[in-house]
């Protein structure tokens, strides 16, 4: 029998690390459909074809990176204890939801700061009144 | 059988501060909302942001608290298992409070900031 305890946390952890990205980045590119129409002064299609562009790369980013650092290294052969199994997963499963959230606060500035451009651009170079969404 | 001090331990620690986060930051999310306002002055906007915000709040918080669980001593009796659950939990809150504050500083120096541009 291998190290079976090892091969339940890789399942927990798969499936946790994936699922919270999803949520996170549905969450985020649903709030951020607003700002992208903003940053493109309300052209829909290329803002929402944007913002799915951006989801996508969200996803492949964050679901890469919790698969790479998937292994749980033991150093010896005997089977690993519950107590340092969940040890070793909440660390890896807190690690990853703390890059979680630097990479959607990274995300929100983005979207801040493009919006700032864009309204800057607009004041300087057309003198039309701003374009609000609601 | 010895029961596993340690994992019972985590059992306790996970609801009390899993609590004890969406607790304050539900608050924060309710009641930061009006300064948000002030700073972007767009409903829609501080709306969204504050989501946001509350998300990633919600993330660092909680991993951050989930990461804690792999530094824990080693509990093997009620009165060790009492005392490091309690200094964890401590330090945990404390280190919400000084968030807490850093974030009140920085709100307030955003409006004075704006206060003086307009």
């Amino acid at each position: 029998m291998e190290n079976y305890r090892i091969i339940i946390g890789y399942l927990f952890y798969i499936i946790v690390v994936i699922s919270l990205t999803i949520y996170v980045s549905k969450m985020l590119f649903k709030n951020g459909k607003l700002f992208m129409i903003d940053i493109f002064r309300g052209k829909e299609d290329i803002a929402l074809a944007t913002n799915k562009l951006f989801e996508v790369g969200f996803y492949l980013i964050n679901i890469g990176w919790a698969l790479l650092i998937v292994k749980i290294s033991t150093y010896s052969n005997e089977l690993i204890s519950y107590q340092s199994l969940i040890e070793k997963l909440s660390m890896k499963i807190g690690g990853f939801s703390i890059y979680l959230g630097i990479m959607l606060m990274l995300n929100l500035f983005f979207f801040l700061r493009g919006r700032k451009k864009s309204r800057q651009y607009t004041k300087g170079t057309t003198q039309q009144p701003q374009i609000k969404t609601t | 059988m010895v029961p596993n001090y340690n994992i019972i331990t985590y059992l306790i620690y996970l609801p009390i501060i899993l609590f004890i986060t969406i607790k304050v930051g539900w608050m924060f999310y309710k009641n930061g909302e009006i300064f948000l306002l002030s700073i972007f002055e767009e409903q829609n906007t501080v709306k969204t942001v504050n989501k946001i915000l509350l998300m990633g709040y919600y993330l660092v918080n909680i991993g951050y608290s989930l990461a804690v669980i792999s530094f824990w001593t080693k509990v093997d009796s009620i009165t060790t298992m009492i005392e490091s659950l309690s200094f964890v939990i401590g330090a945990i809150i404390i280190f919400l409070a000084i968030l807490h504050y850093n974030n009140i500083i920085i709100l307030k120096q955003i409006s004075k900031r704006k206060l003086l541009n307009t």
